[in-house]
């Protein structure tokens, strides 16, 4: 008895010791995410409360920024192109990656070269890539309306200098861009799902549809999980393509929200109103990414 | 045994850390030295200034001037901090606002003035002027309608650009036809510009702008004698557009959207492809030293709308004193210096137009042109229109009008929505403000 409690003190002794060491080791990880996100984030929250302008006026303002917000036509339409660009791009993403990969995986002649070929897009620079469709979209010379020529189409769309257009030519990169990193995703997920499902599958008459349908997909679904959230938040993020390729033009037809708040606060210098809007974005993604995490766990329960 | 190791790596790491320190620390003693040894006096001040043309106008246009004032003033340095075209006015506002001891910084153009200024980042000049009885009339109108503000002047012109046209004088020789004259209007302008596409060869346009918004805006807005950006009807702008989108149609220029996606600016103008082009008078330098160019040019009074006076559009390169600043004495040197009579005169024989002016500056920027007796006549001596009283949501509104005008240029909306659009924009601008 009194043995093993002794044993126990002891134990308990080097647990908390061992406990100290681990958030030791944890500290300098710990401070860089104070320094460099929680400060700024809260400090952003708090601008949003204010007309801060980037150097001395800085009143509070309550609620003011958040209900100019709706009244900023800009912004509504930076919103909407957002969630339009999220919604066109996320499901073809997902939906193609996985393709992708199944046939991949199924041993395809040549997988390997094509899997490289579908990875490149995702390695290459976000800036050089958009120059270069940049200049494939060009409505008069650009290979694309060349190419829709030849086959018959008389008045191919202007693409970058159509607002009707501009966004979906956008959109079609990124989804081009964007299957080459979710392929990988999946191909691993792939592999870890048991070669018995397929055979029992195949003895009960499954055809290639279903087994895709019902042994591939739900076996999958952690990976979907993942892909579909860190594809979500990086589309509600998009800045770089729209800033290189069209800084929110024709007009304001491509203008999305981080490149509305990157010009209210770097351009316009209204840091208050920016942090703002950078909070309508913050709840946004939180609540479409908790809605996921909640329609996760009832799936798995 | 784990526990000694761990010790024994720290050990290691914090030797690392401390022989890196003091491997710094001697460096900066010795570069402390140095720098003690280049100047004899202690007592010198460096000054620290802003701008972003460095690259491409430092060693040309900046150098000499800098250089004559530490000859003048060896008590104190210069350090130049150049940051790029593109990423200048974010660099700015971001060391200005986070404390940075820039002393003196220019701002990009005029139009960029009210937005630095409202942020209280500008010393207001006119205290110091009246003490040290400093005669602002060499730099005429400008001070009045771009630098002052409720009263105060925040800043001194180091350039000013009248906007002229440019025109390829082998293009019209080979069409057989007269040089545009300092005397015509837009139409006219329009008219040859058709007039030289149609007896040329392809490729070759009659008229083009700069095909940037920031460079085609500024003729929208000489439409209306005493146009205000903030306040005028702005159904008068649709003549200019009227006017550019008949052009584009016929051929005589290209067509903006084209020219956005091939990223055209200014220097096709040097490859021989635009008979004219509409620009800043700083143009003029990058001209003249550009080598091979391959053809004569010459220069124009900028083109004005019919039943408007004749007026063409100017913007100026202000240089302010940072409000912060823990030198102004010598920065108000500096700047009165780089601005004043002294810098006007070296700036002038680089052929470039300085905001100070009089009659010995005005003859050595003549005698340095090379260029033709019409010229001349045409880059001096202008009457001049802007965008209007400058208000903090000033370049918010003319970027707002930008972005409006790339629609009717790229065929997405009539001229007359572009009308309507801006101004329910623009009221949303002012409105927000309040």
């Amino acid at each position: 008895m009194s043995k093993t409690s002794v044993k126990n003190k002891k134990s308990t002794a080097i647990v908390r010791r061992n406990r100290r060491k681990a958030y030791l080791f944890l500290l300098p990880n710990f401070l860089g995410f104070i320094v460099f996100t929680l400060i700024p984030v809260a400090m952003a929250l708090f601008y949003s409360f204010t007309n801060y302008d980037g150097n001395k006026k800085m009143d509070f303002v309550g609620l003011d920024n958040f209900i100019k917000l709706f009244s900023d036509s800009s912004f509504v339409i930076s919103l909407q192109n957002t969630i339009i660009y999220t919604i066109g791009t996320v499901p073809l993403i997902i939906i193609l990656s996985l393709l992708v990969s199944v046939l991949m995986n199924n041993g395809v002649k040549g997988a390997p070269i094509y899997r490289a070929i579908m990875l490149f897009p995702h390695i290459a620079s976000i800036v050089a890539v958009t120059v270069v469709w940049q200049f494939l979209y060009n409505a008069k010379n650009g290979p694309i309306n060349q190419i829709l020529r030849s086959i018959g189409i008389a008045n191919p769309p202007s693409w970058l200098s159509d607002q009707k257009t501009a966004l979906l030519a956008v959109m079609i990169m990124i989804i081009w861009k964007g299957i080459g990193y979710y392929m990988i995703t999946y191909l691993a997920g792939l592999k870890g799902i048991p070669k018995d499902q397929y055979e029992a599958a195949t003895v009960d008459g499954a055809n290639a549809w279903e087994k895709l349908i019902y042994v591939t997909v739900p076996n999958l679904r952690p990976v979907t999980f993942y892909a579909t959230i860190m594809c979500i938040i990086n589309s509600f993020q998009v800045f770089t393509p729209i800033y290189v390729m069209t800084k929110g033009g024709p007009g304001r037809a491509t203008s999305v929200l981080v490149l509305k708040i990157y010009e209210d606060a770097f351009v316009n210098y209204k840091f208050g109103y920016a942090s703002a809007e950078a909070m309508i974005l913050f709840l946004l993604i939180l609540v479409v990414t908790l809605i996921q995490f909640y329609h996760n766990k009832k799936l798995e329960a | 045994m784990k526990k000694k190791i761990v010790c024994l790596l720290m050990a290691a790491v914090m030797a690392f850390g401390m022989t890196a320190c003091g491997g710094k620390g001697g460096e900066s003693d010795n570069n402390g030295g140095n720098s003690d040894a280049n100047v004899a006096n202690d007592d010198q001040v460096t000054l620290r200034l802003a701008l972003w043309d460095w690259e491409v106008d430092g060693p040309s246009t900046y150098e000499p001037i800098i250089e004559a004032f530490e000859d003048a003033n060896p008590d104190i340095k210069i350090e130049v901090v150049s940051s790029p075209n593109a990423d200048y006015e974010t660099k700015l506002t971001t060391m200005l606002s986070g404390g940075d001891d820039i002393d003196l910084f220019f701002a990009k153009s005029n139009t960029a003035l009210p937005g630095v200024q409202s942020k209280d980042f500008c010393m207001n000049l006119t205290p110091l002027f009246e003490e040290n009885k400093y005669d602002l009339t060499p730099y005429g109108t400008v001070i009045e309608q771009q630098m002052t503000f409720d009263g105060g002047v925040y800043a001194l012109p180091f350039r000013t650009n009248d906007w002229v046209l440019f025109y390829n004088k082998d293009i019209f020789d080979d069409a057989q036809m007269e040089y545009p004259s300092n005397d015509m209007t837009w139409e006219q302008v329009g008219e040859l510009a058709k007039e030289i596409s149609s007896k040329t060869d392809d490729g070759i346009y009659g008229y083009c702008f700069n095909p940037k918004v920031g460079f085609i805006f500024p003729a929208l807005a000489g439409t209306e004698d005493g146009f205000d950006i903030t306040t005028s009807d702005l159904s008068c702008m649709t003549k200019a557009l009227d006017w550019i989108l008949d052009l584009q149609e016929s051929g005589a220029m290209e067509e903006y959207a084209e020219s956005v996606s091939m990223s055209k600016d200014q220097t096709y103008f040097l490859k021989g492809e635009w008979a004219m082009m509409w620009d800043g008078s700083w143009f003029v330098q990058n001209l003249s030293n550009e080598e091979g160019l391959g053809f004569e040019w010459g220069v124009a009074k900028s083109p004005y709308w019919e039943g408007t006076e004749k007026n063409g559009f100017v913007t100026s390169t202000p240089l302010c004193i940072n409000a912060d600043t823990k030198h102004q004495e010598e920065a108000y040197r500096f700047l009165t210096f780089i601005c004043g009579e002294e810098g006007a005169k070296i700036l002038a024989t680089t052929k470039l137009v300085p905001g100070y002016m009089n009659d010995e500056v005005l003859e050595s920027y003549k005698a340095n042109l090379s260029l033709d007796e019409s010229s001349i006549e045409a880059l001096t001596d202008n009457v001049t229109y802007s965008f209007g009283e400058p208000n903090p949501v000033f370049s918010q509104i003319i970027s707002a009008g930008q972005k409006e005008m790339e629609l009717v240029l790229t065929g997405n909306e009539t001229p007359e929505e572009f009308v309507k659009n801006f101004e329910a924009q623009r009221a949303e601008l002012i409105e927000n403000a309040e």
